[in-house]
């Protein structure tokens, strides 16, 4: 597999409406996470909230609003993203792009609304579009129609692996002439679905989590927007940073609950090592997933031990925005890139005491000033999706 | 680069009857007796759907599940449960149902699929609206190319309440083909890239009426041109803006083989 160009990327998330709120949640390695605002549920909720105001739809796309639309919008006009992703449809033209965004629950947290709307009036809301709100697709398609790109367009839905894997997708689109770039990402909302639907599970925390602390006890749930621009290598972008590999497998175990062993996980890990032709001893470092489940944490401390050994430093950014479901593929991608940009080895915000099972290397505080040529970043999903994105420094910065 | 995706075999299963002369082709009923009880009591149609064409398509190329990728394509997934889900969540006292919410997500299909098979090899779920069936066979195409070997391709859908999309007709319906990067004695059709048409492509106005209401019965054309050999012809992939299409021809070892 050739690698691809990362050629921008921006997020919005609990830490605020920009790449730089990110980067400084994770240099301080403070929580931002909260009390729930956005609705009530009856019990304890604490999460990865974004408070401040979302943008508007335009009104010949109002069809699209949803807080999953305004999420996605918010991110494309973080930065300098939009006129990035501008450029690049300039020069390549509007047919060459493609357009690839996860996301778990799309416009589900509308649709709540929408069904209450049903019970009392025994109809949907006039105006309440499930095709462009409440389906998966539909802030894919919100996205291409906001910047008029018309290659290839569709949603990648496999629950927490989402966003990792439309990484995977975007680098086949470019690798197979298919697209010259492809704008893709994650995003997903805070809604009652997950929040009650979690709570069924018993997974939901009810302090701010602590992934692979041996007192972690659940996970928070987030929402977020990553979003990443992603093309084919020239020399005009020698100096972006570059997609190398994603591996992915299936654990075949369970439809909730990791494989005991982290045996998926390892095989996703392994697997993009072996595209990108290195070996593990080469990885610099790991975004863990690390949701501060009992098992899933469990799972993939044994995974890295398999694959990588006791050496390699890793940590989880979960403490810091919550569990972003469909989201956190793209978002930990995006904080991952943000640490090789800035030579820093992430913390694992809300990690006291690692858990004396693991036999890993889980950083609890940031190491400020640690070069990361080589970085891997798991996501891993209900129904044992997983997926493990592998990073590199750019070309400029790995040839000097 | 690969010049033509090699189809291997294909599948459709429906428990609607009457479906097969609205459409042209072969359905086979739904079987359930390849999905284990365990998992069967708590799989949604949609979930069997997949599954069951899913298995007659491994089947009739001769291939190994658990060693084969798969990839999912549904436009709604498992709506009901969500649908269920969301009137749950009116209630004064809400009920969430653990194994509800986890069998809610799009990859369900493809999850319970694995979990059967024990394949660790990786699967996608997607959607793309009306486009998910040209979207799919793009996705499939690129995996080809850069992966190669072969790929399971499963399109399934389930018919809703009509107050969730007003006015179309989805139809519980599951497709499935296993596809390749090389011809071999089992390839049964050859299919190109997908491409744009400049033009809206000739559909029979029935099949139109029926995919407006219902785009993944799209994956009707592509299956029409594999029953009938003869020169190479043009199956439409979706109806709208960008008329998406592939050329098929059926192989020639095939038409022999008949």
């Amino acid at each position: 597999m050739r690698p691809v160009a990362i050629t921008e990327y921006q997020c919005v998330s609990a830490a605020g409406a920009e790449i730089s709120a990110l980067l400084s949640a994770v240099v301080e390695n403070q929580t931002r996470l909260a009390p729930l605002q956005l609705f009530n549920v009856p019990f304890p909720a604490i999460v990865g909230e974004v408070t401040g105001v979302l943008p508007e739809i335009r009104d010949e796309l109002k069809r699209y609003d949803c807080r999953n639309a305004r999420l996605a919008l918010a991110a494309l006009e973080a930065g300098h993203f939009r006129s990035s992703v501008e450029a690049v449809i300039e020069w390549y033209g509007t047919d060459r792009i493609g357009v690839v965004i996860g996301t778990s629950t799309s416009g589900i947290y509308n649709s709540e609304s929408a069904y209450r709307f049903f019970v009392e009036h025994r109809k949907m809301p006039d105006d309440y579009r499930f095709m462009h709100r409440h389906f998966i697709h539909a802030t894919a398609e919100f996205l291409a129609s906001e910047l008029a790109i018309t290659g290839p367009c569709y949603a990648v839905s496999t629950a927490c692996s989402t966003s990792a894997k439309t990484l995977a997708v975007a680098q086949r689109l470019i690798n197979s002439g298919l697209c010259d770039a492809v704008l893709v990402g994650g995003v997903d909302t805070l809604c009652r679905l997950t929040l009650f639907g979690f709570n069924s599970l018993e997974l939901v925390a009810d302090q701010p989590c602590q992934p692979m602390d041996e007192n972690r006890n659940g996970i928070n749930i987030g929402e977020a927007a990553g979003l990443l621009l992603l093309e084919t290598p020239s020399s005009d972008n020698a100096s972006a940073m570059q997609l190398l590999a994603v591996g992915e497998s299936c654990d075949a175990h369970h439809m909730s609950a990791p494989h005991p062993t982290g045996e998926g996980a390892a095989l996703a890990m392994q697997s993009a090592l072996d595209m990108a032709g290195l070996t593990a001893a080469q990885i610099d470092y790991v975004n863990l997933h690390a949701t501060a489940s009992r098992l899933n944490d469990l799972s993939e401390a044994q995974a890295i031990d398999n694959v990588f050994g006791s050496e390699v430093p890793c940590s989880g950014m979960k403490g810091l925005l919550g569990h972003t479901l469909g989201a956190c593929g793209a978002v930990e991608v995006i904080a991952t890139l943000l640490a090789m940009e800035y030579d820093i080895l992430p913390g694992t915000c809300g990690l006291q005491t690692l858990d004396p099972q693991f036999h890993i290397n889980v950083l609890a505080e940031p190491r400020p000033g640690t070069n990361i040529d080589y970085a891997m970043s798991n996501a891993f999903g209900f129904g044992g999706n997983n997926a493990s994105v592998l990073l590199a420094q750019s070309q400029q910065h790995l040839g000097s | 680069m690969m010049s033509s995706m090699a189809i291997q075999s294909v599948s459709v299963c429906s428990p609607e009857h009457g479906l097969a002369n609205q459409l042209g082709i072969t359905i086979n009923p739904l079987d359930i007796s390849c999905i284990p009880a365990s998992i069967r009591r708590r799989s949604s149609l949609p979930t069997r759907l997949a599954i069951s064409a899913a298995m007659t398509a491994c089947e009739q190329a001769g291939i190994k599940a658990s060693e084969t990728p798969s990839l999912f394509a549904s436009v709604g997934g498992e709506m009901l449960i969500t649908d269920q889900l969301c009137l749950e969540l009116t209630k004064p006292v809400v009920h969430i149902s653990p194994t509800q919410f986890h069998n809610s997500v799009h990859n369900t299909a493809a999850a319970y699929w694995s979990i059967i098979t024990g394949c660790q090899q990786a699967s996608t779920a997607m959607a793309a609206g009306d486009h998910t069936i040209a979207m799919v066979i793009i996705e499939a195409w690129s995996w080809l190319v850069t992966n190669g070997g072969k790929l399971l391709l499963v399109c399934y859908e389930e018919s809703w309440p009509d107050y969730i999309d007003p006015g179309n007709g989805y139809h519980s319906i599951g497709y499935a083909m296993v596809l390749s990067a090389e011809s071999d004695d089992k390839t049964i059709a050859h299919c190109s890239c997908p491409y744009v048409s400049d033009q809206p492509l000739q559909i029979t106005s029935g099949l139109k009426k029926l995919i407006m209401c219902d785009p993944l019965l799209a994956l009707t054309h592509l299956f029409q041109a594999i029953a009938k050999p003869g020169d190479v012809k043009v199956a439409p992939l979706s109806l709208d803006s960008r008329y998406w299409a592939v050329d098929v021809q059926v192989a020639s070892s095939h038409i022999s083989a008949r």
